[in-house]
């Protein structure tokens, strides 16, 4: 539905152009929700607003649906007005001196698809109703609250039935609690709809809860593509892992590669352990080693020759709630351990801490 | 959803990527500006360069004879010299009444301080040529209404003051600029943290020593871009040197510009006038580039935090008195010419205040200039003048602003610089080089070559105020009308125009008061059939028919009062609820 090939985009600054987005390409099939992620800065903004046509891109090819939108060898350009999209802005961009009604009914009467006047008053009626806002039509948009908002400009964005819906960190706007409900709020009406959905956001959690597909962006690059299972439990490089959460990270020499099994043997500090193995390593490469601190567990019965299990003595402690959050110290190593809230560990207890070998994973080679 | 293509070699449409709508509209901008703003520059610098009695476009010839001959003179050097005294002296005495009132108002707890604001606004909107008019009939040095009653309490010999002077000149320039001044000295009091001032004071400084290691080198930058500011304004200044000057035997450039291309008899040197003309261009842009680095540090200095605090008022205890005798004489002063206006109106020749006078009293003026044709076809192109000027002013820069502030790259720089430089070409300047630009054209003598001028010069004033107040706007809110399909125009109509409204029609209402008060533009460009009210005015004082003179000029303030107040409140009150 939605196709982006080898997009690029530079800025010129007082210095240096800077290339904001570096051959950037992904594919959205028809009502899927895909997730562009990344720190500020790392062209994800840059590359939906290029879908959007309200940045011109200096070289690639856009598709929304069967129509090329934006071709640098085709010089062809279909101006921002005339895509079908429906957009969701960072501050929601809700025109002040309008009502909600007025709001929602704006694209139906001076959009790309105008409907005769009879038929406004249902589709917005409707659209409100699906975000929940039925009986507010008439309110001034200054007397909204943030969440009353976003609602409003997610209905202005679907009342004419886009091809393709572009949301531009859309939550990060309302407090915690408020973002908690819409992520699942918002996700559910995308299903309804069956509304192809391009999501920008920096914010991990969102892209991990809501996204079928999601695309981490550093430097303007696209770094790793996958559905967030993937993306969260087998990071390709050091930057996905650190920016989906904390990671723990060990230097290692590889000693044994299984051919054709994607598994294994790196010597470590804290022992040889089994591991995955995603990137093209031989024996004698040294790699860096990573795996989240859930994947780390406690063993009661010691560790007594077990593979991929070492001791170590908890440096801190921290209850957080949901989890218990251990520093513990393997040969000099600091490792960050979640370990079961239930039990009661102390500062200086030695444990023994086990890792399955498909927890862990190549991130780097050194 | 058709594609439209892109052509190869048009680099700068596929760069800004610029939507169709503003494809079409953003070029047929840079050549209007140009059109406006370069053109008569050109033609200025062109015809300082004329054999003497030619006209630009009749002969292809250069010389240097007008610059030489302009500025072979010593006498030259004292028409500069003049004019910068007189703009220097009454900025700086401006500023000093205007600072000490502004801090009274804004700083402490005088009483009256609503009053004295709305009286301030007010007077914002009488002309230059009011106060001129109305200090020659309190102070002219034969029958002076004040010079003759002190003359006759003190019992003097000679009359005690004379407003044919250099001084006079610049006392009254400088009490017309105080409400401007105080306008945009409010902002600086107020916007300044009073936490700096309990600063100092915490650290043991008295309120004087605060006011003068803390408050004054904060203000210092602001007031300087302030003075830098009305400097400009003054070197420009035409109306009161025009009425003063002339028979003080005291020429500013202007005037002296004025009197080569409009002489009393014989032929306009056109020529030499554009000499002086480019001369007065670069003082102005001087000007202009400390007013440029003045404001860089005001910049820096910037003491607005965008909190909202309550400012701390000084209690002025016994201090009261003598800063509501300050006011009081500081509105005395203002009010004076106004009232001497007003009875030299009501009588059928001028005549001292006395119980005779007083019985001679009629409205025969008023009536006599409502009934006369030509008092008539001057409102009536007064009226076509001022409307159209300030909606086509507000038109263009609404238009030139949206692609400055939200294009990108060369083109909108350009714009926005061309539209700013009117700010540093002088009112007479402006004039001449317009003049010589359409002198040949059917436009030259219509009311349309003054609209064309005063379009030109308020275009700086309209694209700053709309810049200003689309910087507030963000940007997203016109994005998503684009996102939801709307084409260019229908986003500007249907979004940005009724949020900037309020901004619209306070700029609009600026331009229409002084388009009517303007002097310099509509006198140059006179002709029998293009005659406005400010020019009407002045014809039938030079002719000195002063009581109809001046009965015209008070139902000018009135009818400027009467429009501007009323809508002024409006536009107040819908920017306070539209927040």
């Amino acid at each position: 539905m939605l196709t982006v090939r080898d997009l690029q985009k530079d800025f010129v600054t007082d210095k240096a152009p800077v290339r904001a987005v570096d051959s950037v390409s992904f594919n959205v099939p028809a009502g899927e929700f895909y997730t562009l992620l990344g720190p500020s800065g790392c062209g994800k903004t840059t590359t939906l607003q290029c879908i959007a046509g309200l940045e011109m891109p200096d070289a690639g090819e856009i598709t929304l649906g069967d129509n090329l939108v934006f071709s640098r060898n085709a010089n062809l350009v279909v101006p921002a007005h005339r895509r079908d999209i429906g957009m969701v802005f960072q501050s929601y961009a809700i025109w002040p001196h309008m009502t909600v009604f007025e709001n929602v009914a704006f694209p139906l009467l001076h959009g790309r698809r105008r409907v005769s006047r009879s038929s406004v008053n249902d589709r917005v009626m409707k659209t409100l109703q699906l975000v929940q806002l039925a009986g507010l039509e008439n309110r001034p948009a200054p007397f909204l609250s943030g969440g009353q908002q976003q609602r409003v400009a997610l209905a202005r964005a679907v009342v004419d039935e886009p091809k393709v819906l572009l949301l531009d960190e859309p939550l990060s706007n309302l407090d915690a609690k408020l973002r908690e409900e819409m992520r699942f709020e918002l996700r559910d009406l995308v299903l309804r709809l069956h509304i192809t959905t391009l999501y920008v956001t920096h914010d991990q959690i969102e892209a991990l809860s809501m996204s079928d597909r999601i695309a981490v962006m550093s430097n303007g690059k696209i770094v790793q593509e996958g559905t967030p299972r993937e993306i969260y439990l087998t990071p390709k490089d050091r930057f996905v892992a650190d920016f989906l959460g904390k990671s723990n990270f060990l230097e290692g020499r590889v000693l044994e590669v299984v051919t054709g099994s994607k598994r294994g043997k790196v010597d470590t500090v804290v022992g040889p352990l089994d591991c995955v193995v995603t990137l093209a390593v031989k024996p004698g490469d040294s790699v860096l080693l990573g795996f989240r601190p859930a994947a780390l567990r406690v063993v009661d019965d010691g560790c007594g020759g077990k593979a991929n299990a070492f001791r170590g003595e908890i440096s801190s402690t921290s209850f957080a709630g949901d989890f218990l959050e251990c520093q513990v110290r393997v040969e000099n190593q600091q490792l960050r351990a979640l370990l079961d809230p239930y039990r009661e560990f102390k500062v200086g207890d030695m444990i023994s801490l086990h890792i399955p070998a498909e927890r862990m994973a190549t991130v780097a080679l050194l | 959803m058709e594609p439209i293509p892109v052509a190869h070699k048009s680099v700068l449409t596929v760069r800004t990527g610029l939507p169709t709508q503003q494809q079409i509209l953003l070029p047929l901008l840079v050549l209007l500006a140009a059109v406006l703003v370069v053109a008569p520059l050109i033609i200025l610098l062109r015809s300082s360069l004329l054999p003497p009695g030619e006209l630009p476009f009749d002969t292809v010839s250069l010389t240097f004879k007008n610059f030489a001959a302009a500025y072979g003179d010593s006498a030259t050097l004292i028409l500069f010299f003049n004019t910068v005294c007189y703009a220097g002296g009454s900025v700086f005495l401006g500023l000093l009444v205007a600072g000490v009132l502004t801090w009274l108002v804004e700083r402490t707890d005088m009483p009256f301080r609503t009053t004295i604001k709305v009286l301030m606004f007010a007077s914002m909107t009488i002309p230059p040529l009011a106060y001129a008019f109305g200090w020659v009939l309190l102070l002219n040095p034969n029958n002076g209404a004040a010079n003759v009653l002190l003359k006759n309490l003190f019992g003097l010999d000679q009359h005690p003051f004379d407003v044919y002077t250099m001084w006079m000149m610049i006392f009254i320039s400088a009490t017309e600029l105080v409400p401007t001044m105080f306008v945009m000295l409010s902002g600086l009091f107020r916007n300044m943290d009073p936490q700096l001032e309990s600063a100092g004071a915490v650290s043991g400084a008295n309120y004087l020593k605060t006011a003068r290691y803390i408050m004054l080198p904060l203000l210092t930058p602001g007031l300087l871009s302030v003075a830098m500011y009305m400097l400009m304004i003054m070197v420009q200044a035409f109306e009161i040197p025009l009425v003063l000057g002339l028979t003080a035997g005291v020429p500013v450039l202007s005037v002296y510009i004025y009197l080569l291309s409009s002489p009393e008899g014989g032929t306009p040197k056109y020529g030499l006038a554009a000499a002086f003309g480019v001369g007065l261009l670069m003082l102005a842009i001087i000007l202009m580039a400390v007013y440029y680095a003045a404001t860089r540090t005001a910049e820096r200095f910037r003491v607005v935090t965008g909190k909202a605090f309550r400012p701390k008022r000084i209690a002025l205890g016994g201090g009261r008195y003598p800063a509501v005798i300050f006011t009081l004489i500081y509105f005395g002063v203002m009010i004076a010419p106004l009232l001497a206006l007003l009875w030299t109106s009501l009588l059928p020749f001028y005549q001292l205040p006395s119980a005779m006078a007083l019985t001679k009293i009629s409205l025969n003026n008023y009536r006599t200039m409502i009934n006369s044709t030509k008092v008539q076809q001057s409102i009536l192109n007064t009226f076509i003048l001022v409307f159209s000027t300030a909606t086509l002013a507000m038109l263009l820069s609404g238009v030139m602003s949206w692609f400055a502030v939200r294009g990108k790259g060369k083109v909108a720089r350009f714009l926005d610089m061309i539209a700013f430089a009117p700010m540093a070409i002088p009112r007479i300047v402006m004039a001449i080089a317009i003049l010589l630009l359409y002198i040949r054209t059917p436009l030259y003598g219509t009311i349309w070559i003054i609209v064309l001028a005063q379009v030109t010069a308020y275009l700086a004033f309209g694209t700053r105020t709309v810049n200003g107040a689309l910087m507030q706007i963000h940007p997203e809110l016109e994005n998503a009308a684009t996102a939801a399909g709307a084409p260019w125009l229908t986003t500007m109509r249907k979004i940005l125009l009724p949020l900037l409204w309020p901004h619209f029609l306070n700029a609009w209402l600026w331009i229409v008061a002084h388009s009517m008060r303007d002097l310099t533009l509509a006198l140059t460009l006179m002709s029998p059939d293009n005659v406005v009210l400010s020019s009407t005015l002045w014809v039938l004082w030079s002719f000195g028919d002063i009581p109809r003179a001046s009965a015209l000029l008070m139902l000018m303030v009135v009818g400027l009062l009467l429009i501007v107040l009323p809508i002024q409140l409006y536009a107040a009150k819908k920017a306070e609820t539209q927040g």
